[in-house]
């Protein structure tokens, strides 16, 4: 068991995988000639990947561009994510560009890579759970140590499953967890994962917070490292750094294993080992689509609730602007009573004035009824007295007049006393129910304190 | 646990859009270097740097995280429980200002109330004129200084241009940042309690779910 010969694994790949579609290739000639809103960025990564830059085949740079431009066109919800390059930098290395998209839709739709690149990164969050239970159910002790710690597998196992380990470590480690990944799916890079876990227990419980981290992302492999190289600490650290541009496990074997009279020549890694132990780590379908359940209960729990926060700040916002609202109306409310208060008093302070005069009429109405009568006495008493006088007669008519004149003011004040008493009725009615509109107010209303109106 | 100067540990965030120059910021702040065409970030990267201020020793513990936007649902958990974050955008891309300011809204909104930021604009030593190192080529900004400070002012930030290829005020953000910090905080949240020495601690956040919610979505 030593992987699939490097000769054919371009093919292989695509066999097992079933990726070879001609319409899908024929597809990709024309999407190639398009241009893409993600060109920029895509162009701007492919020069700052060293894991491609430092390739043998940096003339593959332009056919990597290609498909993953190409991709980014065929499936515009997913576009352009990091770490695509370095899913595609193995297949461009095995096949043609036409394939090599060919089955990067395939691994991307059939594979359900998609998952993990799509714009909520839900496919990432679920392995990354399904890894935390698969972890915690090997190695409890190992899974409590980093969760004292504080630290989340998100934190360090993101970029393998994004990159299939390609981002930190080296190729011919890559190849072959591809080849797994090809054969048995995408849920095969979970063995991996927690076989490196296992097989570094004892150092990852040794290690805390920083150190772990930087273990996690860094050394999880040097444990496959061959004891051959590990007696040569300085040449084994130079030798990780440098293998992991390489192209072929063979070809490296030629710069340093000269010394060594092993049998496994040039291999700085144990990689059969590497993927027999993992194929030991038994992924039971059953638990794990429990745990796929787990996670969407969880994942939607999560939505929902932030949805709920959502919702519950937009109603907020809604009534702090209705409570604006309220707090204007009442104000102007109270602006209208103060001036209708303030009108009240001045007619009040009239009000005495008027009765005043009103007083002062009726007593002079009194005084000239008296007169009149006293008038109509005398001339009865002396009807006899030169009933034909001129005088006599002329002098009745001018008190007449001046009766009818006086009558005339007295009605007409007796009028204007009405009239100002029903005024005041109107007004203390008025009054009287906006006192009580205010109570009302005062009484819904709670938050405002009245002051000296009672 | 066993540091010979007793160090405030100080929890610290990089936000802003890919290829802005985070990495290359914390790679400058930790190691004094600098690679011309840094490797995007997948995931995050943690690094810590020590760093004496006056009469205190300030251990950062810096959280680097990815820059393009696909990424942002890993994000809530690193800034969550920062005490610093720096908000980094290219002095010469307007679009990644405009980042800037979404990720100091988000900060404002999620983030500790008390968290420091600073505002950095970087990639300074392009728009630097190579003659003098006074004046600037022409053309070649496209985000102004007075735009960064007024965000800066408006948000309550701090303010630096930088480069992260030349170092040019790279160590005064985080002697800035490590200024602003009280003390106090700064002590109050340090290790002893339990075991995380004061680290982004994710499993009293998880505790309500038993330990096993999803970081952030």
């Amino acid at each position: 068991m030593s992987g699939i010969p490097k000769e054919f694994r371009g093919i292989i790949w695509q066999l097992v995988s079933k990726s070879k579609n001609f319409q899908l290739e024929e597809f990709y000639l024309h999407l190639k000639s398009e241009s893409s809103i993600h060109e920029k960025a895509i162009k701007r990564d492919l020069s700052r990947t060293s894991f491609f830059t430092n390739v043998e085949q940096v003339n593959k740079a332009q056919e990597l561009f290609n498909v993953i431009k190409s991709y980014s066109l065929f499936d515009p919800d997913v576009g352009y994510t990091q770490g695509m390059i370095f899913i595609a930098i193995p297949l461009i290395m095995n096949m043609s560009e036409a394939e090599c998209f060919s089955l990067l839709v395939t691994l991307m739709k059939e594979y359900r890579l998609r998952d993990l690149f799509c714009p909520e990164m839900k496919g990432l969050h679920l392995m990354l759970y399904e890894f935390d239970r698969l972890l915690e159910s090997y190695s409890p002790v190992l899974y409590n140590h980093l969760v004292k710690q504080g630290i989340k597998s998100s934190m360090y196992a993101s970029q393998w499953f994004l990159t299939f380990f390609a981002y930190k470590f080296p190729l011919d480690i890559v190849l072959r967890i591809y080849d797994i990944i090809v054969t048995q799916g995408m849920e095969s890079i979970l063995k991996f994962a927690v076989n490196l876990m296992l097989k570094n227990e004892a150092s990852l419980l040794s290690l805390s917070f920083d150190n772990l981290l930087e273990f996690l992302k860094d050394k999880l492999f040097n444990i496959y490292v061959h004891e051959e190289f590990i007696n040569f600490k300085d040449d084994s650290t130079k030798r990780s750094s440098g293998s992991r541009f390489s192209l072929l496990p063979s070809s490296k074997s030629s710069n340093s294993t000269t010394t060594t009279g092993s049998a496994i020549k040039g291999q700085y890694y144990k990689l059969d080992s590497l993927v027999q132990d993992s194929m030991k780590i038994n992924l039971d379908p059953v638990e794990l689509t429990k745990y796929e359940n787990e996670f969407e209960n969880i994942y939607n729990n999560e939505k929902s609730k932030v949805d709920d926060i959502k919702q519950i700040k937009l109603e907020n916002g809604n009534l702090r602007h209705k409570i604006k609202e309220l707090e204007t109306n009442y104000a102007k409310l109270n602006m209208d009573h103060i001036e209708i208060v303030q009108e009240m008093v001045d007619l009040k302070v009239t009000l005495p004035d008027v009765i005043n005069d009103n007083e002062d009429l009726t007593n002079s109405i009194e005084q000239l009824k008296c007169d009149i009568q006293a008038l109509e006495s005398k001339m009865s008493e002396s009807p006899s007295t030169s009933t034909s006088d001129i005088n006599s007669k002329a002098l009745p008519v001018e008190i007449e007049n001046n009766i009818q004149e006086l009558l005339k003011v007295n009605a007409e004040e007796t009028e204007r006393a009405v009239n100002l008493e029903e005024e005041l009725s109107t007004l203390l009615e008025e009054q009287n129910t906006l006192e009580q509109e205010l109570k009302k107010y005062s009484k819904s209303g709670g938050w405002f304190s009245w002051g000296k109106k009672a | 646990m066993s540091y010979p100067t007793p160090a405030t540990s100080v929890k610290l965030v990089l936000l802003g859009e890919a290829a802005v120059g985070k990495s290359s910021l914390v790679l400058r702040f930790v190691s004094n270097d600098f690679q011309e065409n840094k490797e995007p970030t997948i995931g995050a990267a943690f690094l810590t740097q020590k760093c004496t201020i006056g009469e205190r020793t300030i251990k950062y513990e810096i959280w680097d995280t990815a820059g393009q936007e696909r990424f942002a649902s890993l994000a809530p958990m690193y800034y969550r429980n920062a005490q610093a974050a720096i908000v980094v955008y290219d002095i010469t891309k307007p679009a990644s200002f405009i980042k800037a300011r979404h990720w100091v809204k988000e900060l404002h909104e999620q983030a500790a109330k008390d968290i420091t930021i600073a505002l950095v604009g970087n990639k300074y030593d392009l728009v630097q004129d190579d003659d003098e190192g006074q004046g600037e080529r022409e053309g070649v900004r496209k985000v102004s200084v007075e735009e960064g400070q007024n965000l800066a002012a408006e948000e309550g930030l701090l303010f630096y241009e930088t480069s992260a290829k030349t170092s040019y005020n790279v160590n005064d953000v985080f002697i800035g940042i490590g200024n602003k910090i009280p003390e106090a905080a700064s002590l109050a949240s340090s290790p002893e309690q339990n075991n995380n020495e004061g680290r982004i601690d994710l499993s009293t956040n998880a505790s309500s779910n038993g330990n096993r919610n999803l970081c952030s979505c």
